[in-house]
């Protein structure tokens, strides 16, 4: 039996011109540029772009109040760089839209899926919306596999190149340097020799191994990475945000937990309509922690056969599932977004198994990819929808709000400050935090804030006024008690409610005379 | 030899750019082809020409006549492809190198230009000479602190000091040390050494303030951790810098600069 022309056209997996992918990308961009345009940034996309805005050079953003993030500086130098360019908070959304193309024109161009593969992974609930509509470091890490992915030919072995897409992969998130990490071990592996001696040889027989040197080279270049990566990393002072490593939960009662994270990352599933839709991706499986465990070793078992005869990408693998584990485990859990990357990895071992056994079936990689999209696939519409729809954070009406208003020149005093970063990095004006005796555009996770509360918070609105002389705005995601005395406090707007819940901002013009 | 070396550098880079594009733009079709060959050969190859062997037998008996070869001289086990392949990757090493050498001398020579441009500029203009050269604009100036301790002085000349600190305050409402720069500078940066024996957190945050229109104006504050902070600011012009630590607590440093001009 013969497969019709338009199946044959759609599932042929190797590509020789640009026509098909600049057909695919120019619409994913045109989409992302729609949902960029009705997308309401919130806290942690605004304050990496304000952190990289002020930062004074590159170095800076190593050294500087960038190092209680938590995250590695790449995304930070990237953002940095755009800032010479847009100072205006929407800059991250181009150098986001930007990052996720060259994603897309990689993935489309380069790899060898079926094409309606390629189209249905642009779509999907990951590359569609969390990772390319969410302005955050994540889009790097999936830009840096497809480079790799991109570069890697048995054939013909590009060390310096895919050395240095790992090195910068390390340096976007743990999840990258777990990423980088492993398959650096794919790629190391890859390209030792080993010979082992006949029986019929004499005594003493040897086993020898072979490695270039330019692979010893790209492994330094990695090392260096990940060297950089655990120097400057870890926030310097233990805080809520950064808590340390917990080892006493890594027990085997933690392994169901941890193959839910892996089923939730592969498929999750939140068709809910509601505003508040973010926060329900795991909603459907957290409560069948026994069907999700079961679910979750189906779909390691799944992946890993997948990739056989790549031993070397089984092991991979393998080794990144668990490293980013038990990370999870003992230090910050995290959410589908961070959860994703098992899918994102998983996606990246397909691509080079595929390059390194071209003749090989391909259908159980392609039927499990396909099947988690099409999981994902009620996910991504109501997300999407939802987020056109409804609004995503209240940050940017409020700072809209205030230059309508005429406002923005008034001092701001706003609380809580990690929450308050949104409206400030969108009028690009520093407050005063309650939390700290700090003047800033945004927040720098110390250990040395203080705990927040509105009394706080309207009593340092009072000493601002009264020591500058003149009212000042007091911007807060709670409504203040009554003012003291000879003070008043005029209660100006509200924003909507919008999905993430505590970015519900009131602003106040307060006056002490 | 030096003069070897002289004339090896200062050569114009352009040809050797000019010749490694050329044979980049020359060899990388062959590569290409030879690679894609290869890959055929290996059964590795992503697309297939029908007549790729009689292409690779052509390639191959090319290659083995550049080199001066005849077939039995292959390594055994290697297929003719990949020996095509590798002597057409073997050709183009060259070329790379050379290219890579222009752009070396390239650099160097740019690097000299600049340096021939600046430094004469540097010497006639003191305003470039303040920005190539940032002189410390508070070496040696007056300086007073809020409070101190410790025996320490609560004013001097010079903020700097061979121990660890060059003043210490009391326990105070916003601590801080003023210097006096002299006369109207414009400043374009700072740096501060931190205490280096302990307590490096007393010193957050620290603002730098300046002394403009009857008010002190903040133009800098540093929040992290540090031991040496280094920060360029908006130039402005002032004569009076201070360095405050908002909220009640000790303050001491170890040395401060103020670069302008």
């Amino acid at each position: 039996m013969r497969m019709p022309r338009a199946f044959k056209w759609l599932a042929k997996s190797r590509e020789s011109g640009w026509a098909f992918t600049w057909g695919v990308c120019i619409p994913y961009v045109l989409f992302l540029v729609f949902m960029h345009v009705h997308h309401e940034m919130w806290r942690d996309e605004v304050h990496a772009w304000t952190l990289a805005r002020l930062a004074n050079g590159f170095w800076d953003l190593v050294t500087g109040d960038r190092i209680y993030e938590g995250h590695p500086p790449l995304w930070f130098w990237y953002l940095h760089v755009w800032t010479w360019f847009i100072q205006a908070a929407e800059g991250i959304q181009i150098a986001t839209v930007t990052a996720a193309a060259v994603a897309a024109i990689l993935l489309v161009r380069f790899a060898p899926f079926p094409r309606f593969l390629k189209v249905v992974l642009l779509f999907s609930y990951y590359f569609g919306y969390e990772y390319s509509v969410m302005s955050r470091n994540y889009v790097l890490g999936w830009l840096l596999v497809c480079l790799f992915c991109a570069l890697y030919h048995p054939a013909r072995i590009r060390h310096l190149a895919l050395a240095l897409a790992l090195a910068l992969m390390a340096l976007t998130s743990f999840y990258g340097l777990a990423m980088s990490v492993f398959l650096l071990g794919f790629y190391v592996l890859d390209q030792i020799r080993f010979s082992f001696p006949s029986r019929a040889d004499l005594p003493p027989r040897v086993i020898s191994v072979t490695i270039s040197p330019r692979v010893i080279g790209a492994t330094g270049i990695v090392g260096i990475a990940v060297v950089f990566f655990a120097l400057y990393s870890d926030p310097p002072d233990p805080n809520p945000f950064a808590p340390g490593f917990v080892w006493d939960s890594l027990t085997l009662k933690a392994v169901p937990r941890m193959l839910f994270r892996v089923t939730t990352g592969y498929l999750p599933w939140s068709a809910k309509w509601v505003t508040d839709f973010w926060w329900h991706s795991q909603d459907f499986w957290e409560p069948k922690i026994l069907l999700s465990a079961c679910v979750g070793a189906g779909i390691l078992v799944w992946a890993l056969l997948a990739l056989y005869p790549s031993w070397r990408l089984m092991v991979a693998y393998a080794g990144c599932i668990v490293g980013i584990q038990i990370f999870e485990q003992t230090r910050h859990e995290g959410g589908a977004r961070h959860w994703g990357h098992f899918f994102m990895f998983f996606v990246a071992c397909a691509w080079l198994r595929s390059l390194a056994h071209p003749r090989r079936s391909k259908w159980p990689a392609t039927l499990l990819i396909l099947g988690a999209v099409a999981f994902q696939t009620p996910t991504f519409v109501a997300y999407t929808v939802v987020d056109t729809r409804e609004v995503f954070s209240g940050g940017r009406d409020t700072a809209a709000f205030i230059r309508r208003a005429g406002l923005q020149d008034l001092p701001m005093v706003a609380g809580p400050d990690f929450l308050a970063v949104t409206v400030a990095g969108y009028l690009r004006k520093p407050f005063y935090a309650c939390e700290t005796d700090e003047i800033n555009e945004t927040v720098v996770f110390h250990g040395r804030r203080r705990r927040f509360s509105t009394e706080d918070l309207l009593n340092k609105a009072v000493s601002v006024s009264r020591e500058l002389k003149r009212p000042v705005l007091l911007v807060s995601n709670q409504p203040v008690p009554p003012p003291p005395p000879g003070v008043t406090c005029a209660d100006l707007f509200s924003s909507r409610p919008g999905t993430v819940t505590d970015e519900v901002f009131h602003v106040y013009r307060l006056e002490a005379r | 030899m030096l003069t070897r070396i002289l004339r090896y550098v200062f050569r114009s880079p352009l040809p050797l750019l000019a010749s490694g594009l050329g044979h980049w733009r020359r060899h990388g079709a062959r590569i290409r082809r030879a690679r894609a060959l290869c890959q055929c050969g290996d059964g590795l190859c992503l697309r297939r020409w029908p007549d790729w062997e009689a292409r690779a037998s052509r390639l191959y008996l090319r290659s083995a006549r550049t080199l001066g070869t005849l077939a039995g001289t292959a390594p055994a086990g290697a297929t003719a492809p990949a020996l095509a392949a590798r002597h057409a990757l073997r050709q183009a090493t060259g070329p790379y190198r050379g290219f890579l050498a222009g752009l070396a001398r390239f650099a160097v020579l740019l690097a000299a230009a600049l340096l021939g441009v600046l430094g004469p500029a540097g010497a006639l203009s003191p305003s470039v000479r303040g920005r190539l050269f940032p002189r410390d604009l508070a070496a040696g100036r007056p300086w007073v602190a809020s409070s101190s301790q410790d025996g320490l002085p609560g004013r001097s000349a010079g903020p700097t000091s061979d121990g660890p600190v060059f003043f210490h305050t009391q326990s105070s409402h916003n601590p801080n040390v003023e210097i006096d720069l002299g006369d109207e500078h414009v400043i374009r940066g700072v740096r501060v050494i931190n205490r280096t024996d302990c307590c490096q957190e007393r010193a957050l945050p620290l603002n730098v303030e300046i002394w403009k229109d009857g008010t002190w104006q903040l133009v800098a504050q540093r929040r992290a951790a540090f031991t040496v902070w280094k920060y360029d600011v908006e130039p402005v012009r002032a004569r009076r810098i201070r360095f405050l630590r908002p909220g009640t607590t000790f303050l001491h440093l170890k040395q401060i600069s103020v670069f302008g001009q």
